[in-house]
């Protein structure tokens, strides 16, 4: 049984078509990378996985059940970072992560020791009492990250899960995902950058205007389609773009005064 | 778990009032003593008056009966109260509301949204609570303490009592009174004009309780139902009109009703609005970019506009002090001094509207008006544009 089956999910603001009846599964240890240019519907497929909005139609099961039957025992399971860390400036990072454990009903010895190693890890421990507000972008990011892990979630949900991270903190997050996939946690995340998916090359849904296009292991699914790089299958099937003249005309536009 | 969010909601809450761009900052240890200070002074004031040495010195009998004078007096200081309490909900009117932050950190949280929806209220009523028991903290005992200085201990408390009721009722009153307009603002205006309309809005709430305080409550209406509360629990039900005790009552008990209502009312649109991008953004009428002489000022004219009313504090600010100056205009019974009032307060206003602009982004468009021919300032606009 997957651990999160999405069935037809639509989202619609006013005329405008966001998602249009996406389904895929993630089964435990599986990475799932959802791919597509911007404005294509990813962050609402993530909301919507999330519970920042509800869908207009289709539904979401967890483990077989459908997620609103037990909307807390779902967010109970599940990590979420956002794609921007937009945290309380006004808390430090251990007051942040310590309302979170609080909020997730975490013994407060257990969080302590967490909080602490985390912090120690992504090598935050000497800033956690400065507040928020003066942390940078990665900073912000790597808090998100623990507060959406300490508590050990079955399915990690990442927006854009390499913003704002140095060189270092990209090549740990990309083991520290694998490792976690290794353990039989479903990791889901949302991407336009080609490379990210294909370094952490497992599965993927290719959307395209608020629908997919392509899906499956990246193996089968591109050789299928008649590519041998993912990049090769993006360009022609999602963008809808041609690169090289779009390239050409903006050189043309620079060099032109 | 419950706790653990009213406490998160009310540090919130007590936050620096300005936004991260670090404009009209104040935080809340400075904003409670501004508040706190107004009843003290108008407390002492009333040493004048009821000071038995003073009276004597100027050769004035003593008052037999000082309850009836000094129900007045407490009409003035609950006037006070209900004013301040209204304006300080107004100033707070953005942060009551849940916002991106508060959606993107709570809402993947294992708690339900009714839960965090009680918390947010809690904290709201907590807030309100410590603001109210701070403006009326000094008038609570100065008051009774002058008008009570040479009677019983007895009548001291009596009036302590009555006062501390009376100010507690009507400051409840203003705050439910201004979150329940709040909840109707919110909820029928469409999204594409909430913007102005909520600015529009508030500066007309903040300008009809400014011109209570002004009046000193002079127009019937709720400040002269809670100070009829002042005979009752005295024990001197006869000095005042039973009526109005009763409209004291029933008054504070609808205001409760409709800002329970209304703040669920705004809670749920502004949850709903967060992440929709439905309405296009509000923009200045089209006219405003064909009014000047050169096309530079032309321009000009809706980015000035822009930067001045780049924020809601300072719309709040210039539509304020325009109606408030009408208000004061209207008062001073000479309605054809009113353009010369408005023209003031639109000066003061926009003064004080400029000297928050802190970014060179917003300032060069000025400078560029005062330097016409500064070859700085215009390689600044060419940057900045």
């Amino acid at each position: 049984m997957p651990v999160l089956a999405m069935r037809d999910l639509t989202r619609r603001y006013g005329s405008f078509l966001a998602v249009d009846s996406v389904s895929f599964a993630i089964e435990e240890g599986d990475i799932l990378g959802y791919l597509g240019p911007n404005g294509s519907g990813k962050s609402t497929t993530v909301k919507m996985l999330t519970g920042l909005i509800e869908p207009t139609s289709g539904e979401t099961l967890f483990r077989g059940r459908p997620v609103h039957a037990d909307l807390t025992g779902y967010k109970r399971a599940i990590g979420y970072v956002p794609e921007e860390a937009q945290l309380y400036g006004f808390l430090t990072g251990w007051e942040y992560l310590k309302m979170v454990a609080v909020l997730r009903g975490l013994e407060p010895a257990v969080f302590k020791s967490k909080a602490s190693a985390l912090l120690e890890a992504f090598t935050l421990y000497p800033h956690r009492d400065a507040a928020i507000t003066s942390y940078s972008k990665g900073m912000r990011q790597r808090i998100a990250l623990i507060s959406a892990t300490m508590h050990d979630p079955d399915l990690l949900i990442r927006d854009e899960p390499f913003t704002g991270l140095d060189v270092t903190s990209s090549l740990v997050l990309r083991q520290v995902i694998e490792r976690l996939a290794a353990a039989g946690k479903a990791i889901f995340f949302a991407s336009p950058a080609i490379e990210v998916v294909e370094r952490l090359r497992n599965r993927f849904v290719l959307l395209r205007q608020g629908r997919p296009i392509a899906a499956g292991s990246m193996t089968e699914t591109l050789a299928q389609l008649g590519y041998s790089r993912l990049e090769d299958a993006f360009v022609q099937m999602a963008e809808e773009t041609d690169t090289a003249r779009t390239a050409a005309a903006i050189v043309d536009a620079i060099r032109s005064f | 778990m419950f706790a653990k969010l009213v406490e998160h909601f009310v540090r919130r809450l007590a936050r620096p009032s300005a936004g991260e761009d670090g404009e009209i900052e104040m935080g809340l240890g400075v904003a409670l003593a501004l508040l706190a200070a107004p009843g003290l002074f108008l407390s002492v004031g009333l040493l004048d008056k009821y000071s038995t040495l003073l009276g004597w010195l100027r050769m004035r009998p003593a008052l037999e009966d000082p309850f009836p004078r000094c129900f007045g007096d407490g009409h003035g200081l609950i006037v006070f109260s209900m004013a301040i309490t209204g304006l300080v909900t107004i100033w707070k009117w953005e942060g009551l509301l849940p916002d991106v932050t508060d959606r993107l950190n709570l809402a993947p949280l294992p708690v339900s949204p009714r839960r965090i929806f009680a918390a947010s209220l809690a904290a709201v009523a907590r807030v309100a609570g410590v603001f109210i028991a701070d403006v009326n903290a000094f008038s609570l005992f100065v008051f009774p303490g002058v008008v009570m200085a040479d009677r019983t201990f007895v009548k001291f408390l009596r009036l302590l009592f009555a006062h501390a009721v009376a100010v507690a009722v009507a400051s409840l009153f203003s705050f439910c009174a201004t979150l329940a307009a709040m909840g109707v603002v919110l909820t029928i205006t469409p999204a594409r004009i909430l913007a102005p309309v909520s600015v529009l809005a508030r500066a007309g709430l903040a300008a009809a309780l400014l011109a209570m305080w002004i009046t000193a409550g002079a127009a019937p209406g709720p400040s002269r139902w809670f100070c009829a509360l002042y005979g009752p629990l005295v024990g001197r039900p006869e000095l005042t009109d039973p009526h109005l005790v009763r409209l004291a009552l029933a008054g504070h008990a609808l205001a409760m009703l409709l800002a329970l209502a209304g703040y669920a009312l705004g809670y749920a649109r502004a949850i709903e609005g967060l992440f929709v991008r439905s309405a296009p953004p509000w923009r200045w009428p089209s006219l405003l970019n064909r009014w000047g002489a050169t096309p530079l000022e032309r321009a000009a004219l809706p980015v000035a506009l822009r930067a001045l009313w780049r924020g809601d504090t300072q719309g709040l600010l210039i539509c304020g002090a325009l109606v408030m100056a009408l208000v004061i205009g209207l008062r001073a019974g000479e309605p054809r001094l009113l353009p010369l009032y408005a023209g003031y307060a639109v000066v003061v206003a926009v003064t004080a509207a400029l000297a928050t602009v802190i970014q060179p982004a917003a300032n060069w468009i000025f400078r560029l008006l005062a330097e016409a021919h500064g070859e700085e300032t215009y390689r600044v606009a060419r940057r900045a544009a």
